[in-house]
């Protein structure tokens, strides 16, 4: 009796998977077969880097049938307020919006959205903003609130500030910033809280201004001022200026023998900082276009999407600056670190 | 029945040959066992910790490439002191791991503080062959872990031989001794002409069949011999020895929770308003000590008039109440009320098997039989520390007084069914009872208090408060698992069991009754000094050894001591009387030691609660001499 019984539950079994999985495979090709494929419009400032690279690649890997059109605004406010106004007209399927000044230009702060002026009926997700929640971007990590989601790709500054102890210790750390730029006050900010509970002293240091704008010249002198102050380590926040000068920035600090912490990847992977506790910019354009696969296939409203960041961040190391500077990483950071520049 | 004695040889002969067999075949069997788990050990291990070294070696061998790879100078690797520390700390049976050079100069090396000199080096080439990664691997790891194994399968041995020797006897007297006595008693009675007696225990096979014939055969005769009006009388043998194995295993089943209770309070532990949390963990074990010295007190002078039997019955009822509630306790305060019914219970239940001895003995024979008693309460503290310890890292604390409670039920089944008939003389009965003109009269006694104060309840204080409290808690403390606290706290009654025919032997043989009782009491305080120069395990055992041995020489001169100092007392209470009482005083330091000892320990920690407690009892050993000496008529009988 009961084996009749075990057979039977069986069978019901089999028959409800095969039902289940033969469901499932006509929706898929139901997708596949779709006749027109989803348009993503990805809104760049400096061409498609890293991050566009790895949006790219996810959606190939993961054969999702879309076209990605990239539109560069190539650093210039006025392509990229054209770039708004087509995406406004032609309505994709998804927006991408790369870079906070991007984002902040085309979606607005959420609480003063003009639909006149910003992308309001397209879904959008962001990568690569700094700060989304200081910058007004979205309210809280856990939902805009509107029908934008995005994710993070800065590191906590006081997880950079540990990963870097454990390859300099410091108790002096310097500072140079753009007093310009948002996303370096709010940096310094949590740097001048951290200094406190995390027991170093901050020196810091604005870059100079010349008609209204940062002064590259004004670098240099600096340095050797930070260096006078008995600077251990220089912290590049994610400054844009600097960011462009991170060639002139890391080579003068590099030549005053002060090793750079960079927020970002670039000054490490292509400059002479010595390291950065990063998320690589690949990694967070896979991430952005895992949140836009939630969007399309998965149909989830981007507001009940939360910002998200990638699990494990990366511990860069620019051995030609290590060697310059015979400062070597100790064995232990070596097990887990990037190494990069190691031949050049 | 006169012929008690007589009876009992056969049996217990039978016992004990078939004893020293099963014995030997025990010994042979788990020494086999012991040393082939040790020679595949030692096969599996060793080569098992060369490949573990080697696979350590690579692993080194791998972060050195790669940081050469990056172009470090393999003179100017960072952090490598740390990074050996590391590998030094994960793998204990490294003592040293070192990089050198080619030419054998070495670069980095790292070893433990207190690496042997024993060490076999292993070596490790890197890749470009420039450097040389060496790993010295104790030789002494092997022979440790060896060690640790043979000590475990000694006490399993020992633990098993034991169990043996309690339970052995016990079936061969069920099956074949009291059978055996039984027909042998009706026989010899029919043989001197009493026909009444019938023989009431059964058997299997060929005896069986014999005990039949022979009841059928008396029957015939009775009938026969219509002259005899007398009644038919149930004849079954006994012997003292029945009341063994009930105890024991009465015994066993409160000695399963000594080696964790502390801990278990500790669990439970919830404040108790002007109490220290060392205090109200002490609490349930003083709680215990007074109310057995109450129970002990108020029941001593009612087993004439209940019987052992019914007695026992009491106490097995209290306990197996007591343990039922101890495994479901749910706070301090509910813990504490099944600690006294159990303490009730077991007062209850020692009194019994100590009312059985007295009914089953004449005075004479009585003080050697009392000794049945005190070796199957010290086999029982053996084995009961140890199994319990075991028992509860394999099933949890709670769990162990479920094997208590069954441990109490199952020993009412074994207590002889025969007794507490009232069969016992009055004069046994009413020893052991002082009654309370008698307690006063004993506590004014000068010489007899100088020697309870000097030597019995410091040695009671220190057993309670160092051993039951703060060894378990400090044990614990320092990372030992229940089982490791078992262990230490069997070596106490290993030490007890094993010496205490000895110490009487010296006392008896030599008549060194006051420099026994002094010298074992000053070596029992003494031991405790050990934490003011070591620490952790080394200092434990240091000090349970000497508190072992300090007892061991001290416990039976106590009581001869006692009684030629109280002299005068027992010219009016007798002999027993006062030993009884001397039983009771002596639990005034069961009582007050652990309630000092958590005290202490709240204020000064558990090395300087050790340190004070052995001090106490070794000046009041040392003092006992000078304050005897006044009265140099104390004798020891």
């Amino acid at each position: 009796m009961s084996r009749i019984r075990f057979f039977a539950a069986i069978i019901v079994a089999l028959i409800g998977g095969l039902v289940t999985t033969s469901a499932a495979t006509s929706a898929a090709t139901a997708a596949a077969d779709r006749t027109s494929r989803y348009r993503i419009a990805m809104i760049v400032y400096r061409g498609c880097e890293d991050a566009c690279r790895g949006f790219h690649d996810y959606l190939a890997a993961r054969k999702i049938p879309a076209d990605v059109e990239i539109l560069d605004a190539a650093t210039d406010r006025r392509r990229l307020l054209d770039h708004i106004a087509r995406v406004r007209r032609d309505k994709p399927d998804l927006l991408v919006t790369w870079g906070t000044t991007v984002s902040l230009e085309a979606l607005g702060p959420f609480d003063a959205v003009d639909p006149a002026r910003h992308i309001v009926d397209t879904a959008a997700v962001f990568m690569i903003v700094s700060n989304p929640v200081e910058s007004r971007l979205v309210p809280n990590l856990q939902s805009s609130g509107r029908n934008v989601t995005g994710t993070r790709y800065l590191v906590p500054v006081e997880t950079q500030l540990k990963a870097a102890r454990s390859y300099l210790p410091f108790s002096r750390l310097a500072v140079i910033y753009n007093p310009l730029e948002e996303n370096s006050r709010l940096t310094v900010a949590s740097l001048r809280r951290l200094a406190a509970t995390e027991d170093f002293t901050l020196i810091e240091r604005q870059v100079g201004l010349r008609d209204g704008a940062p002064d590259p010249a004004s670098i240099a002198p600096l340095m050797a001022g930070i260096r006078k102050a008995g600077a251990q380590l220089l912290y590049q926040p994610p400054d844009t200026f600097l960011h462009i000068q991170r060639d002139m920035l890391t080579a003068a600090a590099t030549a005053m023998r002060i090793p750079v912490l960079a927020a970002a990847e670039a000054p490490v992977l292509n400059s002479q900082a010595l390291m950065g506790v990063v998320n690589r910019y690949y990694t967070v354009g896979q991430l952005t276009a895992a949140q836009a696969e939630k969007i399309l296939i998965g149909k989830v409203a981007p507001r009940d999407i939360p910002i998200m960041a990638p699990r494990n961040f990366s511990f860069l190391v620019n051995m030609r600056v290590a060697r310059e500077l015979q400062r070597y990483p100790p064995m232990k950071v070596l097990r887990f670190a990037e190494v990069v520049q190691v031949g050049k | 029945m006169t012929d008690r004695q007589q009876q009992a040889a056969p049996g217990k002969r039978i016992a004990s040959r078939l004893f020293t067999m099963a014995g030997i075949v025990l010994l042979l069997a788990s020494m086999a066992f012991a040393f082939y788990s040790a020679y595949i050990f030692e096969q599996r291990l060793a080569p098992e910790i060369d490949a573990k070294s080697l696979a350590v070696a690579r692993s080194l061998q791998g972060d050195i490439e790669r940081a050469v790879g990056y172009g470090i100078p393999l003179d100017a690797l960072q952090g490598m002191d740390q990074l050996l520390d590391d590998v030094l700390a994960g793998n204990p049976e490294l003592a040293r791991v070192e990089v050198s050079t080619t030419g054998g100069a070495i670069l980095y090396q790292r070893q433990h503080p207190d690496a042997d000199t024993d060490i076999r080096t292993l070596h490790h080439a890197i890749a470009d062959g420039s450097a040389t990664i060496n790993v010295g691997v104790r030789a002494g790891y092997v022979r440790n872990q060896l060690l640790g194994i043979f000590a475990d399968a000694a006490i399993v041995l020992l633990v098993t031989l034991l169990l043996a020797m309690e339970l052995l006897p016990l079936l061969v007297n069920r099956l074949l001794g009291i059978p055996l006595e039984s027909l042998a008693g009706v026989m010899r009675a029919a043989i001197g002409g009493d026909y009444s007696r019938r023989v009431a225990i059964g058997a299997g096979g060929a005896l069986g069949q014999l005990i039949d014939l022979c009841n059928r055969r008396l029957d015939g005769l009775r009938n026969r011999a219509s002259d005899m009006h007398g009644t038919v009388v149930p004849y079954r043998a006994a012997a003292v020895t029945d009341i063994r194995a009930p105890m024991f295993v009465f015994v066993l089943a409160e000695e399963l929770s000594r080696a964790f209770l502390p801990l278990y309070v500790q669990e439970l532990y919830a404040p108790i308003p002007g109490l220290s949390e060392q205090a109200a963990i002490a609490l349930p074990i003083t709680a215990f000590m007074l109310f057995v010295a109450l129970g002990t007190l108020f029941a001593g002078s009612r087993v004439r008039r209940v019987g052992s039997a019914h007695l026992f019955r009491w106490g097995v009822g209290l306990a197996a109440v007591g343990f039922f509630g101890l495994a479901l306790a749910h706070s301090l305060y509910d813990l504490l009320l099944w600690r006294i019914l159990i303490a009730a219970g077991y007062a209850l239940g020692t009194l019994a098997c100590q009312a059985y001895v007295a009914e089953m003995t004449t005075a004479e024979n009585r003080t050697q039989a009392m000794s049945i008693f005190v070796g199957a309460v010290m086999v029982a503290a053996v084995c009961g520390s140890s199994l319990g310890g075991a028992l509860a890292d394999l099933v949890g604390y709670r769990h162990v007084f479920w094997g208590s409670l069954l441990l109490v039920l199952s020993s009412w089944l074994l207590f002889p069914r025969h007794a507490g008939n009232g069969m016992a003389d009055s004069a046994a009965a009413d020893e052991g009872v002082a009654g309370i003109s008698g307690y006063r009269l004993l506590l004014a006694d000068r010489e007899f208090m100088t020697v309870m104060l000097g030597a019995a309840i410091p040695a009671k204080l220190i057993l309670t408060g160092s051993l039951f409290l703060i060894v378990p808690l400090y044990l614990a403390r320092i990372g030992s698992d229940a089982a490791t606290i078992g262990r230490v706290v069997m070596l106490y009654y290993l030490l007890m069991a094993f010496g205490n025919p000895v110490s009487a032997y010296l006392a008896r043989r030599f008549g060194l009754g006051l420099s026994l009782v002094a010298g074992g009491g000053a070596i029992a305080g003494l031991g405790s000094l050990a934490f003011l120069f070591l620490d952790g395990m080394p200092a434990l055992l240091l000090a349970v050894i000497a508190l072992g041995i300090g007892q061991t020489l001290a416990t039976a001169p106590t009581f001869a001591l006692a009684l030629g100092a109280g002299h005068r007392s027992v010219a009016v209470l007798g002999q027993p009387g006062v030993l009884a009482a001397m039983r009771v005083i002596e639990r005034a330091g069961s009582v007050v030691g652990p309630l000092l000892a958590g005290t202490l320990l709240a204020a000064f920690g558990f090395q300087a609660t050790l340190v004070i407690i052995g001090g106490i009892v070794a000046v009041a050993a040392a003092a006992l001499p000078l304050a005897l000496r006044r009265r140099p008529a104390t004798t020891v009988p």
